[in-house]
């Protein structure tokens, strides 16, 4: 009797043993992943933008460690404004992008017509286009003289009355909207399908108006699937490159655009770190938010 | 000996037998030959650049100089200068090792190479190389006589003919011009297209003196005259295309002259000509040079100073240098100005740049091209 419970004593921790060392060997090539590519760049990255660069007249270098290139991002004027740029560029796409996006899947979810089913083929096309060819797309689109421009002039609208939208924010808010629209439509669809038609039909069974099932179930039901969804485009928005670079203006610059300046074209490699480090807390705002959302589904 | 090892050993003793006598040959000739060979048979020349850089080499110059002195050129290319550093690298370690016959004759490659310390490439005048008289003479001093610059491009003034009649002479006149006819000018952002940088380096040497940069080391100071010149910049906006917008990259100004959006812009040479000729400009679009010039560059090839071949490194750059070889550079696919004055020039070559086949200026980029950008950036853009 003795023998047999430690036989299984001996049994039981040997195979948790097993299955932790199997877990471990599935979490490793994720994990040396993410450590060659997203940790090590990170914590390197952050430690450059505590590099100091002094020059002296003939252009000879020296380095300290110091504060200074933080002190620059909150008292250069340019890089001030691409900051506030950056963060004013990523909210308003969003919220664009968020508004029209709720609308489709509404339309998708509740919609019963054929334009609801035509719609539902077609917003998935920006998914297949490429930032960059968007980005040329939209330039001949929108520009000054450009297609639309063409379009209206054609139909009486006199010239130079078009805005300017290429070559200002307005063209990479069009832009990241159109580019962004299918993803968010998609997730905000699956938000909405968790919805179960029985809620609806009894809240209309007891003579709730549609704004009032809109206002009362839909949106709170769908609201952290939502949230989650406004946090990964800002993350994307925040950090991007093309179309910013083909569409924005020329300053104030969205950071992922002046890091690049700052690194290949003015030299400045331990700036250009510091802003990298900035886009990384900008990230981190929503990112921890993000986690937080997740945490309380699984205490849900 | 365990037997499936040995034809593992007999293949690594082969092995290094093989690497010895591919050693063993170059140092032994080098011990035996006099350094300065009167008749080099042989010429190695590594180069790297664009594609239209090896066609030029390897499809025209070398069979031709091959043909005409019987010296028989092995060419080696790299695409964009990959490698560039480890040619160098290569050559100084011959140098570091003490050798006196270098593997290496010819080298094309960035110019800032030719003039760095380690002193890898030779000093040439027109004692070696005859017709390095006809090339002027800023273009050799910027590199110290240490490379021979044997092809360039220049930014210059593309203007539409069928709007402008007398295109601007002179800088302050384009000044004038641009003021006198608002949104009807452009120039790219600098940090994207050297066309660009050249019309806002024109207005920093309006403002400080042009032979402090061509002649003198970085000097942080010489900056200091650059505020009035951004000023000057930032107060043009007005009456720049779209009041300021500055396209990206040099092919954004060639396609608002394109659709008629502008009427003047600075441009390259080589870029608007082949453009021309292509068709994706239309024949409304001629080019000028102000005076004194926007500013341009050449492209060098250096002979590594203890060439094997240096007879016929210099020959081989002679040939390059001659009006013939220039042509090609001109009128062929490569749209390039000459290395040698405009005035050696036939008048076929000439009428390709017409209007701009003149000397253009230099600017010595590295610390103060970074330093424009930037304040550029900080102090003109909107």
């Amino acid at each position: 009797m003795a023998v047999t419970v430690s036989a299984r004593a001996v049994v039981r921790p040997r195979r948790l043993d097993r299955s932790r060392s199997a877990g471990l060997l599935l979490v490793f090539p994720s994990l040396l992943y993410l450590t060659i590519f997203v940790f090590i760049p990170v914590i390197k990255a952050f430690a450059t933008s505590f590099t100091v660069r002094d020059r002296d007249d003939a252009g000879n270098y020296t380095y300290r460690v110091g504060l200074d290139n933080y002190s620059q991002l909150v008292t250069s004027d340019t890089l001030r404004a691409n900051i506030v740029f950056t963060v004013f560029i990523a909210v308003t796409s969003v919220a664009v992008v968020f508004v029209i996006a709720y609308v489709i899947a509404l339309a998708l979810r509740f919609g019963r017509g054929s334009s609801a089913r035509f719609l539902g083929r077609i917003y998935i096309v920006p998914l297949f286009i490429p930032s960059v060819i968007a980005s040329y797309a939209m330039i001949t689109f929108l520009a000054n003289h450009g297609f639309v421009d063409g379009l209206l002039q054609a139909i009486g609208l006199p010239d130079g009355v078009f805005p300017k939208i290429v070559f200002d924010w307005k063209g990479i808010v069009i832009t990241q909207v159109w580019l962004s629209l299918p993803f968010m439509t998609v997730l905000l669809s699956s938000v909405l399908l968790e919805i179960s038609d029985s809620l609806v039909e009894s809240a209309r069974d007891v003579g709730a108006s549609s704004w009032q099932i809109f206002r009362h179930i839909v949106l709170p039901l769908s609201a952290p699937g939502a949230l989650i969804g406004i946090t990964f485009m800002f993350l994307g928005v925040i950090g991007g490159f093309t179309v910013p670079y083909l569409l924005g203006p020329n300053a104030p610059q969205m950071l992922g655009v002046s890091m690049v300046y700052y690194m290949t074209n003015y030299f400045e490699p331990f700036l250009a770190s510091t802003q990298a480090v900035a886009i990384f807390l900008l990230s981190l705002v929503a990112a921890i938010y993000y986690v937080r959302q997740q945490f309380k589904r699984e205490i849900r | 000996m365990k037997r499936w090892l040995r034809p593992i050993t007999s293949i690594v003793a082969a092995l290094v037998a093989v690497t010895a006598c591919g050693g063993g040959t170059p140092s032994a000739g080098g011990s035996t030959q006099p350094s300065a060979a009167t008749q080099d048979t042989e010429l190695i020349f590594y180069s790297g650049g664009d594609t239209n850089v090896q066609d030029l080499h390897q499809k025209q110059i070398i069979p031709a100089f091959e043909k005409a002195t019987g010296i028989k050129v092995t060419f080696t290319f790299l695409e964009h200068g990959t490698g560039a550093q480890g040619i160098y690298d290569r050559i100084k370690a011959q140098k570091d090792a003490g050798k006196t016959q270098w593997d290496i004759d010819l080298w094309e490659s960035d110019t800032g190479y030719y003039t760095r310390p380690d002193d890898l490439f030779l000093q040439v005048g027109p004692s070696d190389i005859a017709n390095l008289s006809k090339v002027p003479k800023p273009t050799l001093d910027f590199v110290q006589n240490k490379a021979v610059p044997y092809r360039g491009s220049s930014v210059v003034l593309a203007y539409n003919s069928d709007k402008v009649a007398n295109p601007p002479q002179t800088y302050d006149d384009l000044l004038t011009w641009i003021k006198a006819n608002p949104g009807k000018f452009a120039y790219n952002e600098p940090s994207t297209g050297g066309s660009g940088d050249a019309f806002v380096i024109a207005m920093l040497y309006k403002y400080s003196e042009y032979q402090k940069y061509v002649t003198q080391p970085f000097s942080a100071s010489n900056e200091k005259d650059w505020d009035a010149a951004f000023t000057a910049l930032k107060d043009l906006a007005p009456s720049l295309y779209s009041k300021g917008v500055y396209p990206k990259g040099n092919a954004g100004t060639l396609d608002l002259l394109n659709r008629g959006e502008i009427w003047m812009g600075t441009v390259w040479s080589d870029q608007s000509t082949q453009a021309l000729s292509a068709g994706t400009l239309p024949k409304s679009v001629k080019i000028t040079q102000i005076n004194p010039a926007f500013n341009g560059g050449a492209a060098y090839i250096g002979i590594t100073k203890n060439a094997t071949h240096k007879q016929a490194a210099m020959k081989y750059l002679n040939f390059l240098l001659e009006p013939a070889q220039q042509s090609l550079i001109v009128t062929g696919a490569m749209s390039g100005y000459p290395g040698i004055d405009w005035q050696y020039m036939p008048s076929d070559a000439r009428t390709r740049f017409a209007g701009a086949d003149k000397e253009y200026r230099l600017w010595p980029g590295g610390t103060y091209g970074q330093d424009m950008q930037r304040l550029w950036h900080e102090k003109v853009a909107q």
